[in-house]
Parts: C-alpha cells; sequence; structure tokens
C-alpha cells in the first residue's frame, strides 16, 4: 500500500506528539493538575512555565526537521527563525502550523486526511494557551503582591512615624492627619480630618500659614515655624516642612507636612539664653568691682612712700619736752570718725599714768576745747579754768596748760598739749612757736591718716585683688610685672616667682600684650591715661584649646611718679563657647533639617565636635546602631591623622567657630570629605550590640555616657584601639526617645587636654541635639526612599496592570480563540466524515475566515503587551492626516459621509512616530464613520494650541455618540460596544498618544456625534525650512 | 423529528452546529441573539435549546433563567467557550454544561442524554 509523504509526515508527527504530549501531560498533571490551583500558581514561576514552553518547540522543531516536505520545511523555518520562543514567537508558531495544516489538508494531493492532526493540534492550542495564562498570572500575581506589601509598609510609616504628617487637599482642608499628629494637637484624627487646615493653628500663625499655602500652590517646599492650637486652648511651637503635591499636568492636588513638636527645644532655647544673660550679668558685676579695686589700689600706690608718722610724733613730743623744759607733752589726732582723740604721743613726768591710746571726745576738757574751736589756748592758771578736766587725779599738780591746734587750713586734725607745774609760765612765744611746730606736724598727721587708711586699704585691696575670680596684672612701662594676682597665676599655671619683677616677655611670651598689638594699646593707655578696653582676643594657650578674653587695661598713678598699667583679664571662651555651642545646636537643629544627605550630616556635627571653639575634641568618630543586624557601625570619622596635621589645623584655625554652612562649604569644597584616614579606620568597627564588655556597646544598651582610661582597656574593641590608638577617649550614645541610634566616640590625643567633666556634659547634650537632627534626617530620608518607592510601585502597577489585562484575557481569550477552534475542527471533522464537494467548499471558506479572526487577535494582543520602540522624527502632521485621508477613502464610499478637513497655518513639525500614528488615526477615523451607519459629517481639524504648547487634532463624528456611563471604560482595553473585534484599538490607541507624551480625551453627546481630542506637544521646529 | 433550537451569535459556529445536528437526524434551528431565543421559546417552544453565554445584549445566562420563567420544561444545554461560567450558580438550572470543542461528540452525546432523560420523565411508563 503506497502512502502518500503528507500522510507519513503527519503520521510521523503524531506518533511523536503522543508520546510527547503523554510525557509532557503527565509532567503538567504533576505540577498542575494535582496541586490546588491557587498552591500551583504561587508557586510556578514563570521561567519555570516558559521553559517548558521552549522545550514544546524544540520537540517540535526536531521532529519537523525529519520531515521532508513542503509543510515541514516551513515550519523549520520559522523555528529556526525564531530565536528565542517568548510568547511572541509561539504565538506567530501557532498560526503557521495551522496554516501548514490548513494547507496540507486542502492541498489537490489530500485525500484522506489523518483526524489526529487536530487533536495534535487542539493539544497544542490548549497547552499554549495554559501556559501562557501561567505565566501571566503568575508574574501579574507576584507583582500585586509586591505592591500591596510595599504600600502597606508606606502606610505603616506614615501612620507611626516620630514626627507627625497631614496631607490637605486643594482647597485646605486636611484629608490626612497621623497619630503622631493626634499627640501633638491633642485632637482625634477623626474631628480633624475635613476641616480647614487653618483650624489647627493659634490666631497669629494663620497669615503665616496662608503665605505658606500660596507657595505650596506655586509648587514651592518650605520649612518654617507655626503655632498650633491644641486641643487644650495651649500654642504648642511646631516646624511645618510642607511640600506641594500635584498631578501629572501640574494642577495642584493639595499638599502634604511634617510637623515636628520644638516646644522642648524652644524651652531649651530659651532656659539657654536665659543662662547666657546671666552669665554676662555676673561677669559685667565683676568687671565693675574690678574697676573699683584698681581705684582703691592707685590711692594705695600712692601712698606707699610715706615714713612712719607715730615714729615722727614721738620724736617730735620727746624734743618739745626736752627744750622746752615742760612738765609733760602730748600728742593728740582726731580721728574723725569716732569724733574723739587718740593720744598718739606723750613724753614727760604723767607718762606712766596716760594709758595707752587715751581717748578723750571732741569738745570735752582744754584739748578738746582746743580741736573744736580750731583756736590756741594758754591757761596760766589752769586751777580756775571752766573747761579744764581731770583725766587722772596727778594732773592736779600741774597749774599752767597751753595747747594748740594741729591743723592744715580750716581742717583740725589734732592737737598739742603742755602741761606746766607753775602758774603763768607760758607767754605769747610759747604759743606761736608750739603752733609753728603744730602746723609742721600737721603734714605729717595728714600724711599719717593717709597713710593708714591706704594701707588698711591696701590690706584689703590686695586681699581682694588676690581672691578676686578676675586674672589681674600689674606692668610698668617696661612691661615688668609688678603684681599678678593668685587667680592670674593659677590662670596660667604660674607661680609668683616665676613672674613678679621679671619681664613679661620672658615669663610670658605668649601673653597678649607682648604682641605688637598689646605693645600698642599699651603704650595708648600710658600715654593717654585713657582706659582701654579690649573684647574677644584670642591667645593661644600652648595647649590645643585657644581661649577668648577681653581685657581692661587702665593707668594707675603711683606716688613713685612711674605709672603702672592696670591688666585685667577676663576669659570669656567658656561664654564664647556657650554662646558657640548653642547657636551651632540652633543651627543644628534647624539647618539641618535639609540636609538629606546622611554623610553631609554625620560631617557636619562631627566637625561640631571638632571645630574651633566649639566642643573642642580632637578627634570624632560617629557609629550608627543596625538594628537587623544586631551591631554598632563605624560610619564616619572626623580630626586630624597624626600630630603634624593637628598642628597644622590649630594653628590655621586659632580661632574659627565656623557656623554649620561654613562647615557644610568646607565639606562641599572636599573631592572626598569622609575619605580621611580617621573615616577608614572607623568604618572597620563592628561592634555587636549584646557585647557584655565592650563599652560602646554598653553606651548604647545603657544609654549612658562613659569617660574611658587605660582601666577599661579590656572593654575596647580591637577595630576601635587600631583607629583610636588611645585608652583616653569619651563615649556618648545619640539617643531620641529612649532609644540610642549610635554613639559619639571622641578624644584628645594630640592635644593631650585631659577631658574634663564639663567638656563630657558639653558633648553629651550636643550628642541629643544631633541625635535629633540624625532622626529626623533619617525620617526625611525615609520618607524620600518611601516616595520614590511609591513612585516605583506605581511604575510596576502600570506594568503589572498591563500583564493583568493578559490574565484577565485568559477569561476573554478562551472565548474569542475556543470559538474559532472549536468552527475549524468542527468543520475539519465535518468534511472528513462526509467530504462532499459542497461541504468542502464551505467548511473551506469558514475555516479561513476564523484563521484571519485568530489572527488579527493575536496581533491585537501583542501590539498591546509589547508596545513597539517609538522611532519619532519630525513630522508634519497635515500631510499624515491627507495621506490617512487617502487610506480609508476606499471605507468612506458608499456610506453617505462627507468628509472635512481644517488645518491651521503656520503648524510647527511635531516629533512622532509616524507608523504608530497612522495606525492611531485610521483606527479613529474607522470608529468615526462606523459610528454613522446612516452617514453623516466626519470632520478633522487641525490646530495649534499656544497655550498649552501643543498641537491639537479634533476627530468630529455626527453619528449615534456614545452614553455617559461608558465613557470612562472606553480606553480601557477589551472594551468594545461592537460585537467583532478585541476592544483594544481605542487601548492601543492611548497608549501609542500616551508614550508620544501627548493626552488623547473624548468629548460626546448622545445622539449628536463624539469628538475625539489628540494633543501633542509642540518640538519647537518650525515648519518653515525645515526637511519634511 | 426532535426540533433543537441553536442560540450562538457566531454565525459559522451556528452552521457548524447546523450541519452537524441535522447529520444527526434532528430538525434544527438557528438564532443570533438571547432575545430571539426568548421568543422563539414563547411562541414555538423547540425540543431542547443549546443556548451560548456570551452574547451582545443579553447573555445566555439571563437568558436561562427568563426562558425557565417561561418554561420550565425546557431542556436547556449551556454551550460556552469558557468553563469557569460553571461556578456561577445560575448556570446550573441548565441541564447540561457542554464546553465548547471541535470535537461535537460531547455536545452530541449531551443532546442525547437529555432527552432520553426528559422522554423518561414524560412516559415513565414507557
Amino acid at each position: 500500500m503506497t502512502q502518500t509523504p503528507t500522510t507519513s509526515v503527519w503520521q510521523t508527527l503524531y506518533q511523536v506528539f503522543t508520546t510527547q504530549r503523554t510525557q509532557l501531560l503527565n509532567t503538567w498533571k504533576k505540577r498542575i493538575g494535582e496541586t490546588p490551583v491557587l498552591q500551583l500558581r504561587e508557586d510556578i514561576d514563570a521561567a519555570t512555565a516558559e521553559g517548558m514552553l521552549e522545550t514544546f518547540y524544540n520537540l517540535i522543531a526536531d521532529q519537523v526537521v525529519l520531515c521532508n516536505d513542503y509543510a515541514s520545511l516551513r515550519m523549520r523555518i520559522l523555528a529556526e527563525e525564531i530565536s528565542a520562543f517568548t510568547p511572541d514567537a509561539a504565538g506567530r508558531l501557532l498560526i503557521a502550523l495551522k496554516k501548514a495544516v490548513i494547507d496540507v489538508l486542502f492541498g489537490t494531493e489530500i485525500q484522506n486526511p489523518n483526524t489526529e492532526a487536530f487533536h495534535i493540534e487542539t493539544v497544542m492550542d490548549e497547552m499554549l494557551l495554559r501556559i501562557l495564562a501561567y505565566c501571566h498570572e503568575t508574574r501579574y500575581r507576584a507583582h500585586l503582591r509586591n505592591l500591596q506589601t510595599s504600600e502597606t509598609r508606606f502606610r505603616t510609616l506614615i501612620e507611626t512615624m516620630n514626627e507627625g504628617f497631614t496631607a490637605i487637599d486643594a482647597n485646605d482642608h486636611l484629608i490626612f492627619f497621623n497619630q503622631r499628629m493626634e499627640t501633638i494637637s491633642g485632637f482625634r484624627k477623626d474631628d480633624m480630618i475635613g476641616r480647614p487646615v487653618g483650624d489647627l493653628y493659634m490666631p497669629e500663625s494663620k497669615e503665616i500659614l496662608s503665605q505658606q499655602l500660596q507657595r505650596r500652590r506655586l509648587n514651592e517646599s518650605s520649612t518654617y515655624q507655626l503655632q498650633i492650637h491644641n486641643k487644650q486652648g495651649n500654642p504648642v511651637p511646631v516646624r511645618v516642612s510642607g511640600a506641594p503635591l500635584h498631578d501629572n499636568q501640574g494642577a495642584y492636588l493639595g499638599s502634604f507636612a511634617v510637623i515636628t513638636d520644638i516646644s522642648e527645644q524652644v524651652l531649651a532655647e530659651k532656659i539657654l539664653r536665659q543662662s547666657k544673660d546671666e552669665i554676662a550679668h555676673l561677669l559685667e558685676s565683676e568687671k565693675r568691682r574690678a574697676t573699683h579695686f584698681a581705684t582703691i589700689n592707685r590711692v594705695a600706690q600712692m601712698a606707699l612712700s610715706t615714713l612712719d608718722p607715730d615714729e615722727i610724733f614721738r620724736r617730735v613730743v620727746h624734743e618739745v619736752q626736752e627744750s622746752f623744759g615742760y612738765q609733760h607733752v602730748s600728742l593728740y589726732v582726731l580721728e574723725t570718725n569716732t569724733e574723739q582723740m587718740v593720744m598718739r604721743a606723750r613724753a614727760g613726768q604723767y607718762t606712766s599714768n596716760f594709758p595707752e591710746g587715751y581717748r578723750q571726745p571732741v569738745g570735752t576738757g582744754i584739748v578738746g576745747n582746743v580741736v573744736a574751736s580750731g583756736n590756741p589756748l594758754l591757761a596760766n592758771d589752769v586751777s580756775t579754768d571752766p573747761r579744764r578736766i581731770l583725766a587722772f587725779p596727778e594732773e592736779s599738780n600741774s597749774n599752767a596748760e597751753l595747747c594748740v591746734p594741729i591743723k592744715t587750713g580750716d581742717h583740725i586734725l589734732g592737737a598739742i598739749d603742755v602741761l606746766s607745774r607753775e602758774k603763768g609760765v607760758f607767754d605769747q612765744t610759747d604759743v606761736h612757736s608750739l603752733q609753728v611746730l603744730a602746723d609742721q606736724l600737721a603734714w605729717v598727721i595728714h600724711n599719717a591718716r593717709l597713710y593708714q587708711e591706704t594701707r588698711e586699704l591696701k590690706e584689703f585691696s590686695e586681699q581682694v585683688l588676690q581672691t578676686i575670680p578676675l586674672p589681674l596684672l600689674l606692668v610698668n612701662k617696661d612691661l615688668n610685672v609688678v603684681f599678678a594676682n593668685t587667680t592670674y597665676l593659677t590662670y596660667h599655671d604660674l607661680t609668683a616667682q616665676q613672674v613678679l619683677n621679671k619681664p613679661l616677655v620672658q615669663s610670658r611670651p605668649s601673653a597678649y600684650l607682648v604682641t605688637p598689638e598689646g605693645r600698642s594699646v599699651l603704650a595708648s593707655v600710658f600715654e593717654t591715661g585713657q582706659s582701654s578696653h579690649l573684647k574677644s582676643i584670642s591667645v593661644p594657650t600652648g595647649t590645643y584649646r585657644n581661649r577668648v578674653i577681653d581685657l581692661l587695661v587702665t593707668r594707675l598713678e603711683t606716688a613713685q611718679g612711674s605709672p603702672l598699667a592696670l591688666v585685667v583679664i577676663e576669659d570669656i571662651t567658656e561664654s564664647v563657647e556657650r554662646a558657640y555651642e548653642s547657636s551651632l545646636l540652633r543651627q543644628i537643629s534647624q539647618t539641618m533639617q535639609g540636609i538629606l544627605d546622611s554623610d553631609r550630616l554625620l560631617y557636619a556635627i562631627l566637625t561640631c565636635v571638632t571645630a574651633g571653639t566649639g566642643l573642642g575634641f580632637n578627634r570624632a568618630i560617629m557609629l550608627q546602631v543596625d538594628s537587623e543586624k544586631n551591631i554598632l557601625e563605624g560610619k564616619m570619622g572626623v580630626g586630624p591623622a597624626n600630630q603634624a596635621e593637628a598642628s597644622r589645623i590649630w594653628s590655621e584655625l586659632a580661632l574659627q567657630n565656623p557656623s554649620v554652612e561654613d562647615i557644610l562649604v568646607t565639606y562641599d569644597s572636599q573631592k572626598t570629605p569622609t575619605n580621611s584616614t580617621l573615616s577608614r579606620a572607623a568604618e572597620h568597627i563592628h561592634v555587636l550590640l549584646d557585647d557584655p564588655d565592650d563599652v560602646l556597646a554598653k553606651a548604647v544598651r545603657e544609654r549612658r555616657t562613659y569617660t574611658v582610661t587605660e582601666e577599661d582597656a579590656l572593654s575596647i574593641s580591637p577595630a576601635l584601639w587600631a583607629a583610636l590608638g588611645t585608652h583616653h577617649f569619651v563615649v556618648t550614645p545619640l539617643v531620641v526617645q529612649d532609644r540610642a541610634m549610635g554613639v559619639i566616640v571622641a578624644d584628645n590625643l594630640y592635644s593631650g587636654a585631659p577631658i574634663t567633666a564639663d567638656s563630657v556634659e558639653m558633648l553629651r547634650a550636643f550628642a541629643g541635639h544631633a541625635a535629633l537632627a540624625l532622626e529626623n534626617a533619617g525620617l526625611y530620608r525615609q520618607l524620600e526612599e518611601k516616595i520614590a518607592e511609591l513612585e516605583r510601585t506605581q511604575e510596576e502597577l502600570v506594568q503589572s496592570e498591563r500583564l493583568a489585562v493578559i490574565g484577565e484575557l485568559s477569561a476573554q481569550i478562551a472565548h474569542e480563540i475556543r470559538n474559532p477552534l472549536a468552527i475549524i475542527g468542527g468543520f475539519a471533522r465535518s468534511m472528513q466524515r462526509r467530504p462532499d464537494p459542497e461541504r468542502i467548499q464551505t467548511a473551506a471558506r469558514v475555516i479561513g475566515e476564523e484563521v484571519g479572526r485568530l489572527e488579527v487577535l493575536l496581533t491585537d494582543i501583542l501590539n498591546y503587551t509589547r508596545p513597539r520602540q517609538l522611532t519619532p522624527q519630525p513630522t508634519d502632521l497635515s500631510n499624515l492626516i491627507e495621506e490617512v485621508h487617502h487610506l480609508i477613502a476606499e471605507g468612506l464610499q458608499g456610506r453617505g459621509i462627507h468628509y472635512n478637513q481644517q488645518v491651521d497655518a503656520g503648524l510647527p513639525l511635531v516629533s512622532i512616530d509616524v507608523d504608530q500614528f497612522k495606525q492611531v488615526l485610521i483606527n479613529l477615523l474607522k470608529n468615526a464613520y462606523q459610528a454613522m451607519p446612516e452617514g453623516g459629517e466626519l470632520a478633522v481639524f487641525l490646530r495649534l494650541r499656544p497655550e498649552n504648547q501643543c498641537i491639537e487634532i479634533e476627530i468630529k463624528d455626527t453619528g449615534e455618540g456614545i452614553p455617559l456611563e461608558i465613557q470612562g471604560k472606553l480606553f480601557s482595553p477589551y472594551f468594545t460596544t461592537k460585537t467583532t473585534g478585541t476592544g483594544l484599538g481605542l487601548a492601543i490607541s492611548k497608549q501609542i498618544i500616551d508614550r508620544h507624551g501627548g493626552n488623547i480625551t473624548l468629548e460626546s453627546q448622545k445622539g449628536a456625534g463624539t469628538s475625539v481630542f489628540i494633543r501633542i506637544p509642540q518640538t519647537g521646529v518650525q515648519s518653515e525650512g525645515a526637511p519634511s | 423529528m426532535k426540533t433543537i433550537l441553536i442560540a450562538d451569535d457566531d454565525h459559522n459556529l451556528a452552521l457548524l452546529y447546523e450541519q452537524e445536528l441535522i447529520d444527526e437526524g434532528y430538525k434544527v434551528d438557528v438564532v443570533h441573539d438571547a432575545r430571539a431565543a426568548i421568543n422563539r421559546v414563547q411562541n414555538d417552544p423547540p425540543d431542547l435549546l443549546v443556548l451560548d453565554i456570551r452574547m451582545p445584549g443579553m447573555d445566555g445566562i439571563d437568558a436561562l433563567n427568563r426562558i425557565l420563567g417561561i418554561n420550565n420544561r425546557l431542556p436547556v444545554i449551556l454551550n460556552t467557550a469558557y468553563s469557569n461560567h460553571k461556578d456561577n450558580y445560575l448556570t446550573w438550572s441548565a441541564d447540561a454544561y457542554v464546553v465548547k470543542s471541535s470535537d461535537l461528540s460531547e455536545l452530541k452525546q449531551a443532546i442525547r442524554d437529555v432527552l432520553s432523560k426528559r422522554a423518561a420523565e414524560d412516559n415513565p411508563n414507557g
């Protein structure tokens, strides 16, 4: 029996396929059939499914090569052409196969087609479809899952973040209000949603708020401060960072804001300001006291040269008593504050009777009267004088008494009193000579009194000067130190021997007064006598830290005539540092909010720890907690690499208190600012957070600051030791809301300065603020990341929507494909059973139609799911429309349709993919005339829309119009009002226009007609002179 | 001779069914939408209805329930391209549910089964 080659081909194919089919179906059943469908779809990944598809086609291709006839050759060529068995290729192969089948079936040599061929075909189709459907559905589900997870995460973040978060719509009504906002404001979310955002703030904040809301509408973001009006009616200061929300077309949708409660910060700043004021006040009063003491000292200095007057008094009274031969001579000095006369010297018979320091009130007795009146008194018979008093009984032996006042001008200082046993011995000569002597004594007493006063004052002032907390220094014109108080010596760590009576140049070579400026100031003070107040002078100290001082230089007159300079030194380093620190902290908590680059922020923080006279540490390292890995990781270090670099930096930065901006400018100007030796070493530090001994881990766990010394050597990790090379450092945690997010390690290796409790405390306080800034920056960054992630997810969503369409397709496509398949197969069988010519004729026609239907379907699907690359080129749209009109002209004929075309003059060229655009226009024009079965007007308008910088194409028909309720679905894939067609035409058109950056919209009125508008952005190429 | 009404909007498929069922010895009538099917059932009921589900205008499930409202003794076979409609309980009132295929033997068998079952019910002694 002779078989035709064709039959043998199909038999071969059939045998191969039945074997392979059984194998494949078994595998398939194993993987698919016996597993619950849902679980299966989760499990099988797309790659597996595609792999199976590829195997399947390889099998076909291999077997077909064996066959040597027309159909198989065609298939082989096809198979070889398709390098990758993508669904696209698979689809083409399917069609080719079917064509081959039909060719073979209805070729002239066919007499007895093998019905099994159709089984093969059916099986192939079914498997293909199932594989395709699984591929797409698996991908779609994976995307959907990712999307849901990421959206949940994003929502959780916003809901639970430590900052307030609000969003408002375009009418400034609240549409979002997170948990933290409830805490800050006291209001419940449900009460606030829908209310005007202004209700949230104090009345005085409303002007700022409305300005800010205006800025949002101008698409500006900004950060500003407001006061929330909380539920209790109290103001809560907040910092608000607002950003606008716009849709794709740039229309304002509203804005969102991150709101930070800064009431604690405001309070802290207030306290800081207050304490700064107090310190300033204290220093001011101390300065006044110092000036006062200086003046006292000046008086003391003038009295230094005076001799001891008591010695003079003693000599005077003895000489008078001996030379005049008087019975007794005594000298009284008036003590002004007690109005008493004190006997300072005496000579004669009553010496033993007068007690030491005998006092007599002014006005009492002879002497008292003389002192009171200022006139001499002579009583030659004193026993009869009523003014006489007997200070002691023996005095009654004296019978004559002469007393003269000691006075300078009208100023009475005391008196000299002379007694005689005999009456009438004194005459006017005695009175006169005694008065001369008294006048001479007057200056002595005057001086003595001054001496006394100044001695007391000097003792007092020296004591005060010595103990006053301000360093004081007295120098002469040659810069020799005359006096230096204890505070001065302690301040400079000097002894009195090292300084006193030595040139300042020698003992204090780095002192400001030794510098040319200092000398010129001194010279000017000595010359003019005008005090000079020098503010904020930076002086090197020989140790790492410079000091900042105010100097008061005053000229002091001395008795010796050569003036001295009193130098009052006020060390304002602390207050300058505090002011710097406070400004730095403020800046950090304000400026740093804007720093989203974490490296920049870390650099700024660490530089604050080490810069200028700030916290003044030599080096600082930042480590951050990675809670997922449960470790502390070194992030960055700032500081000199060695002693030489340290010295160079210090000399450059003698006094630079850089602002955060300065620091950031430095950061930005460096190529690799974070690539320092210390940074590289710091990045090697990894500490397990539960390491029981490590001091860094302890600082994090206990949220405590540790000052580390040699004794703690065992608690320092080798990596930290390698980075620092010292056991002396301080580690302080960065704590935000009871959570340590990292630590700052700081040391003074190069200066060797001790780590004082003060500097530790400052670092600790600083770390708190730095942590907040870091936390905020982190949150902003997270927010940004989440927004970016959301954008990505949205993109994925768009992609998965496309895949979802394929998923849905598996339901719809079943209908669209199964019908033609059933028809093709059915007619084939029918012919097989009764191959009469009439029946074959009908069957062949129908099968041809159905295959055509399948091809159109497949082309549409592939166009939608795998859009072709755009190849845009500058195009004259009016030419294109003309061309499209020609293409559809045949379709318009005999339909009673009047075509009209209006093109604006001077239209610019637009950059479009001509082929794809042509497809869109044909599609839309066909829709338009198909909507007018009874005929009508079809018009195309081409317009320039300069206000939108776009070109508009309107395609207008006078057809039946589109009901309002389905207008929204028109551009969705698989939506159709026709009973034939895939419903992909408008969806593909929209896709193409979207990809050109344009948009497509539709206006329709039931019964009046429909207009479709396409808007394409201008490319700026003018049509005049441009090549077309 | 039993009359079978085919309701399917796909003309070619209806043509195929018509040819095949005539070969099987039935009298075959064809309508192309659900409303025509309902009209036909109302005015001139066939012995059996083969009803497609996806049709423009009214779908087959909707039509099935209206038809059963008019004549609940009429045997109906749902014939569709998509097996998932089986999940819709509204389809359960049909006498059979046959997925479209180029092999019409399942449909033909279903027609025979439904008709003989109905004959047995109508004539319990036969």
